[in-house]
């Protein structure tokens, strides 16, 4: 019996990285009344899969980030896929590079979000562009840029606690 | 990695990476497949959407309710900050508007009166629902929100929406609970206005940035910066009138700034138009009468009265 229950315990806690990005999906949906952010949300479900897929890629796996993302595109108003597409391509760069991040320092993981942010953002502008076949304005493209390059700290914060929490006792499923 | 090796010790490290990559190709391919889906075939992503919407809409709602606190938390200290130059203003503004309800008063009464002469059908009425906004675009490409209510309220597709102070945009998709509201300022609103002075059409387009612009207006038009636009009512979809924006901008194409305030949505009404009913009711009873005893006025004669145009 206890075996069973240390068992779905651990199964629980495993679905902690998946659980927690649809959290901080539900939460960038929120109508925050921020004047001069008509309407601009930061990339809260791009922070979650980049620091998963880099400090638990075992738990956060591919699909997981693509489900992820496709919640997102469901839930808001966008291109179906686009989200589901940009969560795919972050978790991969996450992967990829996930040894370099593992033992360097939070500002280092900070800059390779940066880039990561940087190009995954503008190049989901670039294809909503093309859908439409015109420029988009850029300037809620920049403030989604800023606002998730100012938050990231936070969002690594308090996954990182989380992860310390529930995750320490290393959890294979 | 002590826990990748025990797990997949059975196969071999290069099909595993091999399934790995088929997985990423494959994922991507699904997700480019949706984006050209979404294109093709909107009602099936239409309903999607609302069926999600549905299922979401509990714990969005929940999540809405503390930042709606934080939303008025904010507007309270604004508040109390400047609560004197506000109830300056306010009352400034109710003696304004004391003389203008006695405005509006005699003019209902002539209306009345005239609407009587001609025998004209009465007003068409409007009924509303109003919801909360639970959640909003979630990205920067959209200008849209979701309100909680939806087929169950009566919402249904192509309704106006409005907010404090004029038109904030129409119903996009409608779930049985939850309803998604296109802004007026979306990159796919397309909105039927018109000049309030000299009623010239226009369309209103939205771009994606705050300030939507004015097109197809007609070259007789003279516009200037703080006109006021209104609902056309052309399509049949709205009411004639319902105010939508000033006019921000007319260098370099006409652009305009909407009544609402397209960042703080809380709570908006679907007006629930319907040019086909006709509320049995008095229409004139919108004000209290102040002299009930004022009939027809002997002086409005009846060649003086426009007929009404046609719509």
């Amino acid at each position: 019996m206890s075996a069973l229950l240390r068992q779905t315990n651990r199964r629980i806690r495993a679905l902690l990285p998946i659980l927690s990005s649809m959290v901080l999906v539900l939460i960038g949906l929120a109508p925050v009344g921020l004047p001069h952010f008509d309407n601009v949300a930061p990339a809260f479900a791009l922070m979650a899969v980049f620091y998963w897929s880099i400090f638990r890629s075992d738990l956060m796996t591919m699909l997981g980030a693509f489900l992820i993302g496709l919640m997102l595109d469901l839930l808001s108003a966008g291109p179906l896929g686009l989200n589901a597409l940009a969560l795919v391509l972050v978790h991969e760069l996450g992967m990829a590079q996930r040894k370099v991040f593992l033992g360097s320092s939070f500002l280092v993981n900070w800059a390779a979000f940066a880039l990561v942010v940087g190009s995954v953002l503008p190049a989901g502008w670039a294809i909503v562009s093309l859908l439409h076949w015109r420029l988009l304005p850029t300037a809620p493209l920049l403030a989604q840029l800023l606002l998730s390059l100012t938050l990231y700290p936070a969002v690594y914060w308090l996954l990182s606690r989380l992860e310390r929490r529930w995750l320490r006792a290393s959890v294979a499923v | 990695m002590a826990r990748r090796t025990g797990r997949s010790a059975w196969i071999a490290a290069p099909i595993r990476a091999l399934l790995q990559r088929f997985a990423f190709l494959l994922l991507l391919a699904s997700a480019v497949g949706l984006i050209l889906l979404s294109r093709i075939d909107r009602p099936v992503v239409e309903r999607t959407r609302a069926v999600v919407a549905d299922i979401f809409e509990p714990i969005l709602s929940a999540v809405a309710q503390p930042v709606g606190v934080v939303n008025a938390a904010i507007g309270w200290v604004d508040d109390i900050l400047f609560v004197h130059e506000e109830n300056f203003r306010l009352r400034t503004e109710n003696a304004r508007l004391l003389q203008w309800q006695e405005v509006a008063r005699r003019l209902e009464q002539d209306n009345a009166s005239m609407r009587r002469l001609l025998s004209a059908g009465p007003d068409l009425t409007n009924r509303f629902v109003t919801g909360r906004v639970i959640a909003d675009g979630g990205g920067s490409f959209v200008r849209t929100a979701l309100l909680n209510i939806g087929a169950k309220d009566g919402v249904k597709k192509g309704q106006a929406v409005i907010g404090e102070g004029g038109y904030v945009g129409r119903v996009a998709e409608v779930g049985y609970r939850a309803s998604r509201i296109l802004l007026l300022t979306d990159l796919n609103s397309r909105l039927p206005v018109m000049l309030q002075e000299g009623g010239h059409r226009a369309v209103l387009t939205g771009d994606n940035s705050p300030f939507p612009r004015l097109e197809y207006l007609s070259g007789a038009a003279k516009p200037a910066v703080g006109m006021h636009i209104v609902t056309s009512g052309d399509g049949g979809q709205f009411p004639v009138g319902i105010p939508v924006a000033e006019i921000a901008s007319i260098d370099g194409g006409v652009r305009v700034r909407p009544l609402v305030d397209l960042g703080r949505l809380d709570f908006l009404r679907v007006m629930q138009f319907d040019e086909t009913r006709v509320d049995a009711e008095d229409p004139t009873a919108v004000l209290p009468p102040l002299l009930p005893q004022a009939a027809v006025p002997s002086t409005a004669p009846p060649q003086a009265v426009r007929p009404q145009q046609s719509r």
